[in-house]
C-alpha cells in the first residue's frame, strides 16, 4: 500500500486511472481504473511507458516536470492515434506530486488520466473531468503517505 | 514525416489570428508535442470550442504527420 486512509479509498474508487510513478518512470501503483485503460493489472515497478503505450511519450515528458518542478503542470489533453485505427482519440491528464512525509527524500508523481476514446468534442463532459482530475490531483498533492518499504529502497 | 515545430505554430496562427503560440517538444523526436496556445478569440469560449479551432488550424494533420499533440488553450485574462 503507498496511500493511507480517505485517500486509499479515492484512489480505488476513482473513475479515472490513476497511477504512482517514481522518478524511474517505475509504476508503483495503479487503480483499478488505470488498469482497464491498459486492459491488464500493472505489475509494480513494471516501466510507464508499458501503460497508457499510445501517449507515453507525453506522460513521460510530464512526469518529468513534475520531478523537476515539485509542482502540479496545468492538466492537459492529449490527442493522437491508437496503433492500427484511423481515428484520433483523446485521453485528459492532470499529475501532481506526492509522498511528502516529513524527513523522507522520496518523491513520487502522481498521474491522474481518462481515456475519452475517440476524439470527442463534448464539451460538459470534458469540462466536468477536467474539473475533477484537477481536484483529485490537488487533493492527493503532498498527502500521500509512501510505503516503507518503498523508502528503504529508494533511500537505501 | 514530422512537423517541425516552426510549422505547427505557424498553422495555428494562421487559423486562429493573433495567438501567441509555444510549442514544445516532449520527447525530443519531432513528433510528440505540447502546444500551448493564447487568443483573444478563446475569450467565453468553451475549452473544447477552444480546441476545435486549433484542430481546424492543422487542417488534418493531426494523426498524420502529427502524431500526438498536448494541448493548453487559454484566453489571455485567464492568465
Amino acid at each position: 500500500m503507498l496511500i493511507d486512509g480517505l485517500y486509499e479509498q479515492i484512489f480505488n474508487a476513482s473513475p479515472m486511472g490513476m497511477a504512482i510513478i517514481d522518478r524511474n518512470h517505475r509504476v508503483l501503483r495503479t487503480n483499478t481504473a488505470m488498469d482497464r485503460i491498459n486492459g491488464r493489472k500493472a505489475a509494480p515497478g513494471e516501466p510507464g511507458a508499458q501503460l497508457t503505450p499510445h501517449i507515453a511519450e507525453t506522460v513521460r515528458a510530464y512526469v518529468d516536470t513534475v520531478f523537476q518542478t515539485r509542482s502540479a503542470p496545468e492538466p492537459v489533453r492529449l490527442t493522437g492515434r491508437r496503433d492500427g485505427e484511423a481515428t484520433l482519440s483523446d485521453w485528459h491528464c492532470a499529475f501532481t506530486p506526492i509522498a511528502a512525509e516529513s524527513g523522507a527524500r522520496v518523491e513520487l508523481c502522481l498521474a491522474v488520466i481518462t481515456d475519452l476514446g475517440v476524439i470527442h468534442d463534448d464539451t460538459q463532459r470534458f469540462e466536468a473531468i477536467e474539473a475533477d482530475s484537477r481536484q483529485i490531483a490537488a487533493a492527493f498533492q503532498d498527502n500521500v503517505v509512501p510505503h516503507p518499504a518503498v523508502l528503504t529502497e529508494r533511500d537505501g | 514525416m514530422p512537423m517541425q515545430a516552426d510549422d505547427i505554430a505557424e498553422m495555428i496562427k494562421e487559423g486562429v489570428p493573433g495567438a501567441e503560440v509555444e510549442i514544445i517538444d516532449l520527447a525530443g523526436d519531432g513528433d510528440h508535442y505540447k502546444a500551448v496556445v493564447i487568443a483573444d478569440a478563446f475569450e467565453g469560449m468553451a475549452r473544447v470550442k477552444q480546441h476545435q479551432l486549433v484542430y481546424a488550424a492543422l487542417k488534418g494533420r493531426m494523426g498524420g504527420e502529427l502524431h500526438a499533440l498536448a494541448l493548453e488553450t487559454r484566453a489571455p485574462s485567464k492568465g
